[in-house]
């Protein structure tokens, strides 16, 4: 049976997309992976690839076609093979071949294509879909609409129960067997402490679990050499007398390449909201601070009108401040982009959770010595691993990797960080 | 409004006996201290609502419901507690409505503009200017097809002679020899506009003519003289004889509304209106005159009727509000 | 014994037995006997109603309880309430609900308010027979279905009933019935044939009717919109699909039940009114629906209704105006996702 190439959801208000160019024309053979289409939103535009090896057998919506969500733009088959639904007037059976993921498999590989891209795909599902779904156990996801705009109804859910229903009986056995075990074990707890949450942990809980729900997040990482950051820093050190006020610490260090590389790479220091990306032309940047209770980020406003000493000044107080409670809504509020360390801990790199709306986060690692090739030199080397996490809705891989390769360059070229 | 000064100077004393003047006189102060009271308690904030005061025009309501039973209607307006009064409601089931109480005549869901008790032939007080012209006509039209001798009296403003529903009831009334009296209070206001202003007639009474009914102007701060007129037009009414338009020319004491600054009335009409140009003195002068009602007697009624209110107030203020149960009841009859 | 009548002798009928029952029973309105007082014509002959509805009751009546009134309606309203509330049973006849613009007051803020507002001490058994629908080139003012202005109001119930046999049963109910009542009759009707019962029978409020059953598709189809729904279900079940047709009957009280059930079996719910779209009867019944019956919603809920202006004069422009079979249909399509239909 033919496979369909459909609109996808490529954004939270997303409602339909434009065909704008076929890289493929009909009956030309396609390999799964290879671009078959390029389509656009408002926001976006992006090429779909081909889910399965095969011929173009079918084009639905011709260029510049507006083309709602999961309708099909076009079909994928076997040499030969016609398409139901590419006929004039297509019958109901016809219609219902909508349903082209024939198996899980397949669907969870469409699902993985897009949302490797960083794109949600709604689902749209009728309420007494849902309902059903609920009593018969059926995970919506793996359930193919085949209502308009590819909605989920009863009868969809109704099907996937009886197939589910008709698989070796020893697999739902299984599955309840399983599934009772967790239940039980998780209805009694152990002597664990139940604690409600409040406070900050539940604002930071939201705003995580929100993060990680909304945004399209991902992290690259690198590892900046930072030798001679470490021997700028002990020259300006002693240049620079230590007072209670200035330490010039390596983060205040990564906070200034930081700074230069958003002044630089303008598109990173933005926010997304309500599908509305804003760029800023001023830095505000944010420091996450550990506390007790969880985590603050007290914001550096006007950091890229600020010098190093200054910085490292401001990092300072917001600091204390931040662990004396004393931080006011405006300090903690309005940054462009955020940098979070678990350096102190001994870790290498991670994945720090974006702090929404913005859409960089910078985490800063340990830094370790280890050999390195200087030219044919081995050299006992200091190396800092760094990572960001972008959100991938607003901004592509190619340029949050520039932004983050401009970082690393600051670093490794520290005098640049005081011009 | 000029009152003229004919108390007990009356040839005529028509069938006005001493225990009809005892009534009259009771139910004139009943009202007066019932409104002096609600007045003094809605300015200590302890009344809910709009609240609209009688006092000064006791005489049209009680010189007309001398002439009634219960099995006669009355129509009125969101001026009503003289109406009720005159037409025999509880004044505490009154009290307590005011209030907004469970015990109220309406079980606080009406208050102060809807008053009624349709077993005592109150059709309500109503709270839109107007609607209760076209109200009389029905209970007219009852008595016409069910051949009682029963009469409707509408009373309405110099306010409402200029709707809509004046003229189409009037007219009905006039078509059907309908038992109805059109009793006008003109009280010289339709809020706060005056009568000469509103209405392009010089009398509300003169659309009698037009309509060819009976059509009489009184003076009603003068109680005797409401009570003659009314007296032959509820005779005529019972008789079959149709219609009759009375307009009362009479004076409000207090505002249009409680909390009305007043500032479009006449400073020396007011005072006039107060002093010797009040109803109920002019009435007991009358009663006095012709010896139906000594000083003592009247004093001792004055008590009597203060006691009274007094016990209104008392049974308002301890009557429970209405259940939350009640909130949705008596929409339908049935549903 | 049933038999055959036509809506308008269904509505007189009713009448006629209904004052036979209860001499307190007077229809009053603007000509309901017609020619009062005219010397040459007596009761013989005379209008009955502009539709001629009423005809002949005033001959067997009197004109005392079939009473011409003047064009007047605040006037004649007002009367019919308090004569109600003063121990008659009036039917009043407004001969075409555009008029109510002339006579809210005594309906709304009078027969409505009464039986609450004095605390349950008083009741209003009046029957206010109005008549609306569009479809007969009346133009703006004398078209409208304006059942909903009346809904909105508590203390008023509501009839819309689309049958002769429906009318009399639901007239019947309505004199006797101890609330204010408005029964509307749609002009279009007035010459439809049916089987009446004969005799004296009451339909209670409240009770839909299921025209036909169905699983696939509820269909709400109120006064004669239930015979668009029905025409819309026939060429359905052609392709397969079974609606289920439901007339309500009464729209105040709404049998919800009936309704909410239906969707529960269906999930897919269209309900079809001529009426204006905002603040409508089919407005309120998808907001009820939607709010009960949630979970059984299988397609977003369709209104199939006039649009939001007035009713146009021109035929082309009216019949275009009226909800027809297949825009139900073409609202079906957009809920099943099938272009199937669309060249039905």
């Amino acid at each position: 049976m033919a496979t369909e190439i459909i609109m996808p959801k490529m954004g939270m208000g997303m409602e339909e997309g434009t065909v704008v160019e076929w890289l493929k024309h009909k009956g030309e053979p396609v390999k799964k992976g290879e671009s078959v289409v390029s389509i656009s939103s408002d926001k976006i535009e992006k090429d779909l690839e081909a889910p399965e090896d095969g011929v173009l057998i079918g084009i639905e919506a011709e260029e510049d076609a507006v083309v709602p969500i999961g309708q099909a733009l076009g079909y994928i088959g076997r040499e030969g093979e016609s398409v139901r639904g590419d006929t004039a007037a297509p019958d109901k059976e016809g219609a219902s071949s909508v349903q082209t993921i024939e198996t899980k498999e397949d669907r969870a590989a469409v699902v993985a294509e897009i949302v490797g891209d960083g794109v949600q795909p709604r689902l749209r599902v009728s309420p007494a879909a849902r309902k059903l779904a609920r009593t018969e156990k059926i995970d919506l996801k793996t359930v193919k609409g085949t209502g308009p705009l590819g909605r989920i109804t009863k009868a969809d859910v109704a099907a996937a129960a009886d197939e589910q229903k008709n698989r070796l009986p020893v697999q739902p056995a299984t599955l309840i067997k399983e599934k009772s075990v967790t239940e039980s074990s998780a209805a009694v707890p152990d002597k664990g402490t139940a604690r409600k949450v409040t406070g900050m942990r539940k604002v930071i809980a939201q705003r995580m679990y929100d993060s990680l729900q909304q945004t399209a997040q991902l992290t690259l990482q690198t590892t900046v050499d930072v030798t001679d950051l470490l021997a700028f820093q002990k020259t300006a050190r002693e240049a620079y007398p230590i007072d209670d006020e200035v330490r010039l610490t390596i983060t205040d260090f990564i906070a200034k390449a930081v700074i230069n590389a958003l002044l630089v790479h303008k598109e990173m220091n933005s926010t997304y909201s309500d599908n509305t990306i804003t760029t800023y032309d001023g830095v505000s940047l944010g420091i996450a601070v550990a506390l007790a209770e969880g985590l603050v980020v007290p914001v550096i406003q006007d950091a890229d009108k600020k010098s190093l000493s200054a910085i490292s000044r401001e990092i300072r107080k917001a600091s204390r401040a931040a662990r004396e409670g004393r931080l006011d809504t405006l300090q903690l509020t309005g940054s462009t982009f955020s940098i979070t360390s678990l350096g102190t801990y001994g870790i290498g790199f991670f994945t720090p959770v974006l702090n929404p709306p913005e859409i960089g986060i910078l985490g800063v690692g340990t830094i370790s010595e280890q050999p390195a090739y200087i030219g044919a030199d081995i050299q006992k080397r200091s190396f800092l691993p760094l990572s960001l996490t972008f959100d991938h809705r607003a901004i592509d891989g190619a340029p949050a990797a520039e932004f983050l390769a401009a970082v690393k360059a600051n670093l490794e070229a520290p005098f640049t960080l005081v011009l | 409004m000029q009152a003229g000064t004919k108390a007990g100077t009356k040839a005529s004393v028509g069938d006005m006996t001493v225990e009809k003047a005892k009534w009259i006189y009771k139910k004139m102060q009943e009202i007066r201290q019932f409104e002096n009271t609600v007045h003094g308690i809605f300015e200590k904030g302890e009344i809910p609502g709009f609240v609209h005061l009688y006092a000064g025009e006791e005489a049209v309501a009680v010189g007309v419901c001398a002439h009634l039973t219960d099995s006669d209607n009355i129509t009125s307006t969101h001026r009503g507690h003289g109406h009720c009064i005159a037409k025999g409601c509880d004044i505490d089931g009154m009290m307590a409505e005011i209030f907004g109480r469970s015990t109220g005549l309406c079980k606080g869901k009406g208050g102060s503009m809807h008053i009624a008790d349709v077993g005592k032939g109150m059709l309500g007080a109503n709270g839109i200017v107007g609607a209760g012209l076209p109200l009389s006509i029905g209970a007219g039209l009852t008595a016409k097809v069910k051949k009682t001798d029963h009469v409707a009296v509408c009373f309405f403003g110099d306010g409402a002679s200029n709707h809509g529903t004046f003229h189409e009831s009037v007219n009905m009334a006039a078509i059907w020899k309908l038992p109805v009296i059109f009793v006008c209070e003109n009280n010289g206001f339709g809020e706060a506009s005056p009568f000469d202003y509103a209405a392009a007639c010089d009398r509300v009474s003169d659309f009698a003519k037009a309509y060819k009914i009976a059509g009489e102007t009184v003076d009603a701060r003068n109680l005797q003289d409401v009570y003659e007129a009314a007296g032959k037009a509820v005779q005529r009414a019972r008789k079959g004889e149709g219609p009759t338009i009375l307009e009362c020319l009479t004076y409000r004491d207090y505002g249009h509304f409680e909390g009305d600054t007043q500032t479009y009335k006449d400073k020396d009409v007011q005072e006039h209106a107060l002093q010797e140009n009040d109803p109920i003195l002019r009435f007991q002068n009358y009663a006095k005159t012709n010896e139906w009602l000594s000083e003592e007697q009247m004093k001792a009624i004055d008590a009597e009727v203060k006691t009274e209110i007094e016990h209104a107030v008392k049974f308002a203020e301890e009557s429970p509000f209405p259940e939350p149960s009640q909130l949705t009841t008596d929409v339908y009859v049935s549903y | 014994m049933a038999k055959q009548m036509t809506y308008s002798e269904a509505i007189n009928d009713a009448i006629r037995l209904a004052m036979r029952k209860d001499e307190n029973v007077i229809l009053i309105g603007e000509d309901v006997a017609g020619g009062a007082e005219v010397d040459h014509l007596q009761n013989e002959g005379a209008w009955g109603g502009v539709f001629g509805v009423t005809k002949g009751i005033v001959e067997e009546f009197g004109r005392t309880r079939v009473l011409d009134t003047p064009i007047a309606e605040a006037g004649y309203m007002g009367a019919a309430v308090s004569a109600a509330a003063t121990g008659l049973r009036p039917i009043s006849e407004l001969m075409f609900n555009d008029f109510i613009g002339s006579c809210l007051d005594e309906v709304m803020n009078q027969a409505a308010k009464f039986h609450y507002m004095f605390g349950g001490k008083a009741k209003v058994p009046l029957t206010i027979r109005t008549i609306d629908g569009a479809g007969f080139n009346a133009a703006a003012q004398h078209s409208q279905s304006l059942y909903a202005l009346f809904t909105h109001i508590p203390g008023l119930k509501v009839v819309v009933p689309s049958s002769p046999y429906d009318i009399k049963g639901l007239l019947l109910t309505a004199i006797f019935d101890d609330d204010p009542v408005i029964v509307f009759e749609d002009k279009t009707l007035y010459g439809m044939k049916g089987e009446v019962g004969e005799g004296f029978y009451t339909i209670p409020f409240g009770k839909a009717e299921i025209k036909r059953a169905g699983k696939d598709l509820t269909i709400v189809g109120i006064g004669k919109q239930v015979y668009t729904a029905l025409r819309a279900a026939d060429q359905l079940a052609k392709k397969g699909f079974e609606a289920e047709v439901i007339d309500p009957r009464t729209l105040s009280p709404l049998d919800e039940d009936t309704i909410i059930n239906s969707v529960k079996k269906t999930g897919r719910l269209i309900i079809v009114d001529e009426a204006y779209p905002r603040c409508s009867a089919a407005t309120d019944i998808a907001a009820i629906v939607g709010d009960k019956a949630f979970d059984y919603l299988d397609a977003p809920i369709k209104r199939v209704t006039a649009p939001h202006s007035p009713v146009p004069f021109s035929p082309p422009l009216e019949k275009l105006y009226m909800p027809s079979p297949q825009k139900i249909i073409d609202a079906f399509s957009t809920m099943v996702g099938d272009n199937v239909f669309t060249t039905v």
